[in-house]
């Protein structure tokens, strides 16, 4: 059976793009066909479809899912985390260098009747969470201080350069193409933000999660991991992964080696796990269970639900276990 | 001319074939660019659906906008059971996905899909799915012609050249098809 697997252009898709190129599928027996898919709503649809048996996902659309959110049949769940962290909070360059006179613009613009406008990458990805975070440490409020979007990161940096948003927090490579084209300063990444790292997990429908090949993906996905851990195959990566994300590699590069520039004249500094594959793959309850307090606190979810039988349903340790033992 | 007893809907990058079918069966059309503002246009037209390309990447807003607000319009293929999911599935695979407010009625939901599914044009995503395909079955042969030349030079089984293949590609940082490509090319200047 040939499977289909879908991802969205992202540098945190390299696990999937990894396995696939370097045949660790095929030494699985596994026949694999990556599919680009366009949004996080189309991740979701196709996974309760059936039509990508798995898909490189955000964390939060399995939690989302078994919470209720996305209607009666939306069964989904993971067992393998691909990455910690990976995204950046990105700004105008002016607002950037707003430093603590932020408040103040954001209550004059308020009262401009145009609220500060920032964006994450759907309503519930981590970058929500890191957004509003961000704003907290800022002191400001985010349900009353600004404004929060919904913009896919393809659009972002334009959005940026024409003042239509002000800031943003993405997934790579999309914050390092704003900074490369001066229209951006990052002001933070997941991994200085200090919050829970789970980000993207391989989703699949919980009717599939006992299946042969979803053992096999794992795998396949493990040993993909394992070779991204080593720092010189991150360069080498960076080539693998650019015809499937449509970009040059060397936009790859910043996110998949750590060099991370934040302005476009400031030299790249080194951070320590800028996004990380491996050795995090077990899916981690107590993450889970900080997204669904996130979705509370943002007015996503009503406040009287069993959030460990949710986390039990979406996030699969027990399968990771009994397919790579304790790895 | 607006007309109150006609139903709005949004029609996001669609086409001109569809925009006039979806007139023609008595929708007041606002057919709109990917990269609207889709806040404002939701608020100020407060459409009954919205019909959207499924490889659109704005889906994820309008997804912001659904759960926003419970009168905005939802994903069909998740809130609609029996024929209409089914017909919102079908939709799908065929490009398409679309959003209908809770008021709107089933029949109307289906209609809508019906019209859309006939006349929505061949999207972006199933020919970029297509090149994707074919790319993988290029790499694949490469990967075939290797591995039979390295059974035939090397006296290799079929699972010991491929396992050949995969070690060369993890050691040089390359992907399996560089590795066939190189394989064959060494083979080649061999021969001269």
């Amino acid at each position: 059976m040939k499977l289909r697997l879908g991802y969205i252009r992202l540098c945190d898709a390299a696990p999937l793009v990894v396995a696939c190129t370097l045949g660790l599928f095929a030494d699985e027996k596994l026949r694999v066909e990556l599919i680009a898919l366009s949004s996080w709503a189309e991740v979701r649809d196709r996974l309760i479809t059936g039509d990508v048996q798995a898909s490189h996902c955000l964390a939060g659309i399995p939690l989302a899912a078994q919470a209720g959110l996305f209607g009666p049949n939306a069964d989904l769940a993971t067992a393998f985390t691909l990455n910690h962290f990976g995204n950046a909070l990105t700004l105008s360059p002016a607002l950037a260098a707003a430093g603590g006179e932020l408040q103040e613009i954001a209550r004059q613009r308020r009262a401009q009747g145009r609220p500060l406008t920032l964006a994450a990458v759907f309503p519930v990805a981590k970058h929500q969470y890191e957004l509003r975070h961000w704003l907290v440490t800022q002191g400001l409020d985010p349900e009353t201080d600004v404004r929060m979007v919904v913009t896919p990161p393809p659009l972002v940096a334009a959005a940026l350069r024409r003042g239509n948003l002000d800031g943003f927090c993405v997934g790579e490579p999309w914050s390092t193409r704003a900074i490369l084209e001066g229209s951006g300063v990052a002001v933070a990444t997941s991994r200085s933000l200090g919050l829970p790292g789970t980000e993207k997990v391989l989703a699949v429908r919980s009717d599939w999660l006992e299946d042969p090949a979803h053992a096999a993906l794992l795998r396949a996905l493990h040993r993909a991991t394992q070779w991204l851990a080593e720092p010189l195959n991150r360069v080498a990566a960076t080539e693998l992964l650019a015809p499937y994300l449509g970009r040059p590699p060397e936009e790859l590069l910043p996110a998949l080696t750590g060099r991370f520039s934040t302005h476009a004249n400031a030299e790249a500094q080194p951070i320590d796990d800028f996004v990380r594959f491996h050795g995090i793959n077990s899916p981690e309850p107590a993450h889970a269970l900080w997204y669904l307090e996130q979705m509370q606190a943002a007015g996503q979810l009503p406040h009287q639900l069993p959030l460990e039988d949710i986390v039990q349903r979406a996030f699969r340790p027990d399968i990771h276990q009994r397919v790579l033992g304790t790895r | 001319m607006s007309n109150p007893l006609q139903p709005c809907v949004l029609l996001v990058g669609g086409g001109e074939t569809l925009c006039a079918a979806l007139d023609a069966a008595g929708y007041a059309v606002v057919s709109v660019a990917e990269d609207e503002d889709f806040y404002a246009l939701i608020e100020q037209r407060r459409p009954a659906a919205v019909v959207i390309s499924a490889a659109s990447p704005s889906r994820d807003t309008l997804e912001h906008l659904a759960l926003l607000n419970r009168r905005h319009p939802q994903p069909i293929v998740l809130f609609h059971d029996g024929q209409n999911h089914e017909l919102a599935v079908q939709a799908m695979r065929a490009g398409i996905s679309a959003y209908a407010a809770r008021d709107l009625p089933p029949e109307a939901v289906r209609s809508l899909i019906e019209v859309a599914l006939l006349h929505f044009e061949q999207t972006r995503a199933l020919r970029k799915e297509l090149t994707r395909a074919q790319q993988t079955l290029a790499e694949r042969r490469w990967v075939d012609r290797a591995k039979c030349r390295l059974m035939e030079t090397e006296s290799l089984s079929e699972t010991a050249a491929y396992e050949r293949l995969r070690e060369t590609a993890m050691r040089e940082r390359v992907s399996l098809e560089q590795a066939a490509r190189t394989v064959l090319q060494a083979g080649a200047s061999d021969e001269t």
